[in-house]
């Protein structure tokens, strides 16, 4: 029977109370992103009566230490001063479970400290599993649950389980992750995340493109001429040397990020916006990618890696003198690229995608540049100034939609101007939710739209791995050295150059 | 500014990072007809300005039109307040039609004054704009007030008619700026007289004649309350308690928190009502034939659970009237301290024993003192089970309304509510209801 006092509340989803277990609870992204997400939520109610975290990490902790780190970690990016009722209301809900998880004797600590926890409250025997561990264990962690019994479901209960960036760092390693999840999990109960695909513009683009008459028959090769995804970074690797030493941008950023914002520009409109059928479009979409392998890599992507500079007005190191970086390293920090989608849709429009480190700014949008119209109506020197319509998604660091269109100079004479009209979240419709808000309670929710599926990782990977593969080769030309604070090696301009058309002035 | 304000909480100043308010010009006073050029020109100076300084230029962005009848200048100057900080949300171009209430010094209405402002950016550049007219409307003019609306309605757009206090529901200015709006929202707790007005309100929902969805702000406070009660029940297993509930009991603060002198019932009155509407509503429980009365320093009624015994058969125990098809209200009004949080102070619902167990128990939600902060409790057998916190503090009247403007539909679970709220405050002995103490 359905609850009867949730029927009509407005647009509220509230998830059934489920024990969440976060595996590497102590860690950066835990402390920063996912426990600070989580109290937002119970603030807002969103957590129901009866949910528990059960935390789980190697140091030999008890609930009062796991608590206390809560608490510091909540002040500390939720804000000081929190209600002391609320606090002690979410403290209530914490436990704390230690264990090496390459070891079996932990998962079996595991398992009797859930059965406790689940006894304290009416938990249905949901269980949302977070993985926020180093890649590097995924495997083996992934393979402990299911093999001590961990990933089946209870009674009536569902058992998911969110697994973090990076997936993988090459199509085999995620067809392997694929696989050991497959093995004990069903794809509807496996949620990939990609942090990126939580936040509110990005959800809009589906919104904008197709809840709007006017766009969508447009949105094709015969009126758009051309899309630029820009994921920019104003950081640089920070202290995370030994991870970045073996990702690059490639794999950092493209095969995730900026492919997932490719997909949901390019791809068809879904039978129903529900995960299934949006996912399935976007998996096509990829699918379509024109792949780059061998010679075409060298023309078409561009890859680059920051000297020292400055950044907004500060000196800053090279990537080679940055700590734990390998003295010949040729990782890349900066990607410029230009692929096709081979599609009756896009059909030889250029999508040019750059991503980068040590950029001017931190910066995500999505641009549509628009045809030009066919005729120099109102003569060539006005032609010349004016810009062609471009539609901007902008993601990072505010989100918002700017259209540009052309509009006259009033007077006697004909001048057109440019102008955007502008529209930004956070000061329209109030601040957005936090990605990880969102995120977290869609898989609570059983919602696996905005998380990748298993076949769409594998499609970029593949895609991904051929250029890489052509990097490794000695006659590839290696990493172009750019200053800090630039927008890259000049090489990327010439990219865009090269077709006529150039990066946008972010 | 020392406004009046409804539900106790202060507005709050906008969001980080749209801090900065920059007016276009100063309110000026103009001719009526000549609103519309006087709006245009203060945008084309700001554009010309951000130009000069290098920006985009302006944008002007409307969502809405924002009708707001306001009966008085303190009304109309608490309003104002409250469109600027809406504007972060819900840009609009709010139209204030203010009764001056005095014989008309002139023929008609001719004058308004006029104002533009935007948000900056920490950028400094201009953000989200926003518009208001004000009319001022003496003696019979006010009557005519949507005449004076219309020729400044931005065309195309929905139009909301916000009426702070309780409208004249038979009058001609309300029933005439019905007619070009979408959605009206009021907010009960500021009736004159709170538990009455609600049969008023009643009127208008069930009039299937009306071109608009009715909206109250009175309702909105109630929403976290109504989440935690609905908490309780997302396991599914207690909802064969349902069935057993015996007595839905709800505590209200005494205060009046829109310090209006000439009111004796606490607006949270009628807020204690409306709850008991919902929950009635939600489990299809209908008003009875029955009254009001005192009991103690409580008001009582009985409510009937029509659908209950169609639905399974006879169930649950009998009730403390001694009939098991019917379920004992209760209200209760206590006085708080000044500065406690204002409205309701608890919810208690008693559930009878399960068949042959007579253990009956209690179901609490309650604030914890005089706390804004809430706690779901249950005492008896099931003693412990459930233990729950939420933050039910007042929510600043700006922010309430963004939130109803969020939606422009219909709200058929307020419109149910607010029924068999007005059919309980029509029964015999309302009149007492709040003013027991
Ligand atoms: N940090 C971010 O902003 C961010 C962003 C996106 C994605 N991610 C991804 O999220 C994951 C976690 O990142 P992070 O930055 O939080 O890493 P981190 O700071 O290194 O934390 C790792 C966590 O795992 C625990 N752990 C490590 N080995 C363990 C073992 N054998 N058994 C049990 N617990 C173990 C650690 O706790 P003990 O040392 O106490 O065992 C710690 O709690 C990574 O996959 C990362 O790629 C992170």
């Amino acid at each position: 029977m359905e609850n009867p006092f949730r029927a009509g509340m407005r647009l509220r989803r509230v998830p059934p109370p489920a024990t969440l277990v976060i595996l590497g609870v102590t860690g950066d992204l835990a402390r920063r992103k996912l426990l600070p997400s989580l109290y937002r939520l119970f603030r807002k109610g969103l957590l129901p009566p009866g949910s528990a975290i059960l935390g789980v990490a190697r140091r030999d902790w008890d609930d009062e230490k796991f608590r206390n780190m809560v608490r510091e970690a909540l002040d500390r990016f939720v804000g000081k001063g929190q209600d002391e009722r609320m606090w002690e209301g979410f403290a209530a809900m914490l436990f704390f479970c230690a264990g090496d998880l390459v070891d079996a004797e932990a998962y079996r600590t595991l398992d009797d400290t859930l059965i406790s926890v689940d006894a304290h409250g009416p938990r249905n025997g949901n269980r949302l599993f977070y993985l926020a561990m180093p890649p590097s264990t995924y495997l083996d962690v992934i393979d402990g649950i299911g093999r001590h019994g961990l990933a089946g479901r209870r009674g009536a209960g569902w058992t998911r389980i969110v697994v973090e960036k990076p997936f993988g760092r090459d199509l085999e390693s995620a067809r392997s992750l694929n696989r050991t999840l497959g093995q004990w999990f069903s794809e509807d109960d496996v949620f990939r995340i990609d942090h990126y695909l939580g936040k509110e513009t990005v959800q809009n683009i589906l919104v904008f493109r197709l809840a709007n008459a006017i766009f969508e028959p447009l949105w094709n090769s015969q009126y758009v001429d051309h899309v630029q995804i820009t994921v920019a970074e104003d950081i640089g690797i920070e202290q995370r040397a030994t991870y970045y030493e073996e990702a690059g941008a490639m794999r950092d950023m493209i095969q995730n990020h900026a492919l997932q914002l490719l997909a949901l520009v390019a791809m068809e409109p879904p039978i129903t916006f529900a995960a299934g059928p949006v996912r399935d479009e976007k998996v096509k979409a990829l699918m379509a990618l024109r792949p780059l392998g061998g010679l075409e890599v060298d023309k078409a992507v561009v890859r680059g890696q920051y000297g020292p500079g400055l950044s907004q007005g500060e000196a800053v190191v090279g990537y080679l003198q940055e700590e734990g970086v390998a003295q010949a390293s040729t990782v890349e920090t900066f990607v410029a690229m230009r692929v096709f989608i081979d599609s009756w849709r896009w059909a030889g429009v250029p999508f040019y995608l750059r991503t980068g480190k040590r950029l001017p700014k931190r910066c995500t949008e999505v641009a549509i540049q628009f045809k030009r119209p066919p005729l120099p109506l109102f003569g060539e020197d006005v032609a010349a100034e004016t810009e062609a319509n471009v539609l901007a998604m902008h993601i990072q660091p505010d989100e918002g939609i700017t259209l540009k269109i052309a509009s006259k100079v009033p007077g006697p004479t004909v001048h057109v101007h440019s102008v955007n009209m502008d529209f930004r979240y956070g000061s329209s419709f109030g601040a957005a939710a936090d990605a990880y808000e969102r995120l977290l309670l869609d898989a609570l929710l059983g919602d696996s739209t905005l998380f990748a599926r298993g076949d769409g990782v594998e499609v970029a990977w593949a895609f991904v791995d051929r250029i890489i593969e052509r990097w490794r080769h000695v006659d590839a030309p290696g990493p172009r050295i750019y200053e800090a604070g630039s927008w890259g090696p000049k090489a990327a301009e010439d990219l865009v150059d090269a077709d006529r058309r150039e990066w946008r002035r972010l | 500014m020392s406004a009046i304000e409804p539900g106790g909480a202060p507005a709050q100043p906008p969001a980080d990072g749209a801090e900065l308010v920059y007016t276009l010009g100063s309110s000026r006073r103009v001719r009526l007809r000549e609103a519309e050029a006087e709006l245009q020109g203060l945008w084309e100076t700001a554009s010309r300005e951000a130009e000069q300084a290098g920006h985009e230029g302006v944008v002007r962005v409307r969502e809405i039109n924002l009708v707001v009848y306001a009966a008085g200048d303190a009304v109309a100057e608490r309003v104002s307040q409250v469109i600027l900080r809406l504007a972060e949300r819900h840009p609009a171009r709010a139209i204030v039609l203010l009764d001056v209430g005095l014989p008309a010094p002139g023929e008609g209405v001719t004058d308004s004054w006029v104002s533009a402002a935007c948000y900056l950016t920490a950028q400094g550049e201009r953000q989200v704009c926003w518009e208001q007219v004000t009319i001022p409307a003496y003696g019979k003019a006010v009557q005519l007030l949507d005449t004076a609306a219309m020729p400044v309605l931005v065309p195309h757009l929905p139009t909301v008619l916000w009426w702070p206090g309780q409208p004249d529901f038979e009058g001609e200015a309300f029933r005439r700026l019905g007619d070009v709006t979408d959605l009206l929202v009021v907010d009960s707790a500021g009736f004159s007289h709170p538990v009455e007005g609600l049969g008023r309100l009643a009127t208008v929902v069930r009039d299937e004649s009306r071109g608009y969805h009715v909206n109250d702000l009175n309702w909105a406070r109630l929403t976290t309350w109504r989440e935690m009660m609905a908490g309780v029940f997302d396991d599914a297993s207690r909802l064969d308690w349902v069935p057993r509930i015996r007595r839905l009991k709800v505590v209200f603060g005494a205060e009046d928190t829109f310090e209006r002198p000439d009111r004796s019932t606490p607006p949270a009155a009628s807020r204690a009502l409306l709850f008991v509407g919902w929950f009635a509503s939600r489990l299809g429980w209908g008003p009875s034939t029955s009254e009001w009365w005192m009991e103690g320093s409580s008001m009582r009624t009985v409510l009937h659970r029509l659908q209950d015994d169609q639905r399974d058969g006879a169930t649950g125990p009998d009730g403390p009237s001694g009939d098991r098809y019917s379920v004992e209200v209760v209200l209760q009004s206590e006085a708080l301290p000044r500065d406690a949080s204002g409205g309701l102070v608890a919810v208690e619902v008693e559930i009878g024993g399960a068949l042959g167990d007579d253990g009956s128990f209690v179901l609490s939600i309650g604030r914890v003192g005089t706390s804004c902060i809430c706690e779901t409790r249950v005492k008896g057998p099931a003693d412990g089970q459930i233990t729950h916190t939420a933050d039910a503090s007042a929510v600043p009247e700006d922010r309430l309304l963004a939130d109803e403007l969020d939606y422009l539909g219909p709200d058929h679970v307020f419109e149910d509510s607010l029924l068999i709220a007005a059919a309980l405050a029509a029964l015999p002995g309302s009149s007492a209801i709040g003013r027991e103490t």
